[in-house]
């Protein structure tokens, strides 16, 4: 086990830092002048060589990114050009609704999914059964913005339930918050669920096929008690896989919803960072999105092969 | 067996092409999934000769019509025919779906390919490259070109052809090693066939209904990631028509014309609906096992 872990940090390592890396170049090397991205050519050559300065443009390429990664280990992340602040600390006002977004989209999708797909797999080629693949099917093709906005139509401008957008703060109240959130919530959570009910339903099948249910049924073991007793701790293996490979796509999913609702989260920080062509903020931010996208795939990795013997020793 | 050996392989593969065709016209989600996908391509054509009205012309008299006999969804906030820009804006997705899927399954599949005959330390670049390309979704990338180039359909092509390379190479990868296990491919070696002999006439033929069904897939999210890149400004530009944009123009008007909203979110909902329900028969239909399965 020791030699598998070590392996897949040190696969981790790497992939990290070359995304690091990745996103340098992509940013502050192949554009060209960093300083004319962000003020653009007509700027005037004075406000072109004052940014240069203040920002510390007119370094070698190769200092600024040791530089960059050496502020990272030290918990910085430089200031934001716009918002004159530390990009530290504007991550983390809006992780504020970034993370309670993410996490009830994910923990709403997983009791859903959960639900019906085992009731289609115990009621498989029935109604209820075609009901929930066909509900999964079309979740699967509706694209979440839309959603959103079919959302927003019907509960905020048609019944007057809920807030069209927006996020007064924690500090106005914890339940004006989760009211704001809640339709983004919801509609995060539809994609999600779609997969995972799909994947739930089809390892609940594949399991209740195995001999050793069999047997337990041939023992005189009801359906019911079979299920929940080995059917079920059995099919969760893949499905907790796939929920948490899913959570690189809720957080990055969390870009486009935020800015379905309006809600100042890391997903408006991005957007408004580009048009603002901040790119100290675009350069870290979309590094911690990357991190986390590989962080999760690591600890899946781990989980798995805890799980799986086979798989660490395949490894 | 003589009867058999007498056999002429033309005619055997004949009959299972003719067996293939007749259980996809039995298989009804998939042929749901082919009609939804003909009229997406055949509304795209038919638009690069005729429109209704012009997908990009303002007509502000126009503006916010409801459905009527001259304009069937009506008009938008600058009064253009939203029928219209739904059949150009299919141009826009078939387009940016057909280059990237291309662009993404012929690296993609020539990496996979590589990885399953080499092995060893080939593979583990190629899978170590595919690692760091898996970091990064299509919105990242699509962000990173955005923010470094400017917004355009061009990022969002390359964005989606580089997210492509790393899931065409995976599933190649996997379906090769499992080919190059195969007696027949351990024949070919035996009989001195090279690498590349042995992959291009033995192993990528065997693995084509699996690059197949996956471009199926990879052509629906390429059109669900085209509408959400436009949608949020990264992707297509004005005037050119694109259905995720057209949704993010229509957000504003709401709360005194919903309906706008509705039109072009149809057309992706069906899109991606008629290709994943291809994608799903097609599976089926190649391997039945999995049929049963699901």
């Amino acid at each position: 086990m020791s030699v598998f872990l070590a392996r897949r940090f040190l696969s981790f390592l790497i992939t990290v830092s070359g995304a690091s890396v990745i996103i340098f170049l992509l940013l502050e090397v192949l554009p060209g002048d960093p300083a004319l991205t962000m003020l653009g050519v007509d700027a005037p050559d004075s406000a072109i060589e004052a940014i240069r300065l203040e920002l510390g443009l007119d370094r070698p390429a190769f200092i600024r990114y040791v530089d960059w990664i050496a502020g990272l280990f030290r918990g910085e992340m430089g200031l934001s050009y716009v918002y004159k602040v530390p990009v530290t600390e504007l991550i983390g006002q809006r992780l504020h609704v970034t993370l309670p977004l993410a996490i009830g989209a994910m923990v709403l999708a997983t009791l859903v999914s959960l639900s019906l797909g085992i009731f289609a797999a115990t009621n498989h080629n029935r109604i209820g059964d075609y009901g929930v693949m066909g509900f999964s099917q079309l979740g699967l093709a509706i694209p979440d913005f839309w959603f959103g906005i079919l959302l927003i139509i019907l509960f905020a401008v048609v019944l007057h339930w809920l807030p069209s957008g927006g996020f007064p703060g924690w500090d106005e109240g914890i339940w004006r918050g989760v009211r704001s959130l809640m339709l983004p919530v919801f509609t995060q959570a539809l994609g999600l669920t779609a997969i995972m009910t799909r994947v739930t339903r089809s390892s609940v099948l594949e399991v209740a096929r195995e001999d050793f249910v069999r047997t337990a049924r041939a023992k005189g073991l009801s359906r019911r008690a079979a299920l929940w007793r080995h059917v079920l701790r059995n099919a969760l293996v893949p499905v907790l896989t796939i929920g948490g490979l899913l959570v690189a796509t809720v957080v990055t999913g969390t870009l486009i919803i935020e800015n379905v609702f309006a809600l100042p989260g890391l997903g408006k920080l991005i957007f408004d960072a580009i048009s603002n062509r901040d790119l100290m903020v675009v350069k870290n931010v979309v590094l911690l999105f990357a991190a986390i996208v590989v962080v999760v795939n690591f600890v899946v990795d781990i989980l798995y092969a805890l799980v799986d013997p086979r798989i660490r020793i395949q490894s | 067996m003589a009867r058999m050996t007498s056999i002429d392989p033309e005619h055997a593969q004949g009959a299972a092409d003719l067996g293939f065709v007749h259980r996809a016209l039995r298989h009804r989600s998939f042929m749901i999934g082919l009609v939804l996908t003909g009229t997406m391509i055949f509304l795209a054509l038919l638009s690069l000769i005729w429109t209704p009205h012009s997908a990009t012309e303002i007509v502000i008299a126009q503006r916010l019509k409801p459905p009527s006999l001259s304009h069937w969804f009506g008009t938008d906030q600058f009064g253009r025919d939203i029928l219209s820009m739904i059949m150009a804006g299919a141009q826009t997705s078939i387009v940016v779906g057909l280059i990237a899927v291309s662009l993404g399954a012929a690296v993609g599949i020539s990496l996979g390919l590589w990885a399953a005959a080499r092995r060893g330390w080939t593979e583990d670049v190629i899978m170590r490259l595919s690692d760091l390309n898996m970091a990064f979704p299509v919105i990242l990338i699509a962000i990173l070109l955005t923010a470094g180039w400017g917004p355009g359909i061009t990022n969002a092509i390359i964005a989606l052809g580089i997210y492509n390379i790393s899931v065409f190479a995976r599933q190649v990868r996997g379906a090769g090693i499992a080919m190059w296990e195969r007696e027949f491919i351990l024949a070919a070696r035996a009989a001195g066939k090279g690498d590349l002999s042995i992959t291009v006439a033995h192993v990528l033929p065997n693995i084509v209904s699996v690059i197949v069904v996956q471009a199926t897939i990879s052509f629906a999210i390429a059109i669900l990631a085209e509408a959400a890149l436009s949608y949020l400004g990264v992707g297509s530009q004005p005037p050119n028509p694109s259905w995720g944009r057209m949704l993010s123009e229509s957000q504003s008007y709401i709360f005194f014309k919903p309906v706008i909203a509705v039109w072009p979110g149809l057309a992706i909902v069906l899109s991606v609906l008629g290709l994943n329900l291809i994608g799903d028969g097609l599976r089926d239909l190649v391997d039945p096992r999995l049929a049963r399965q699901r």
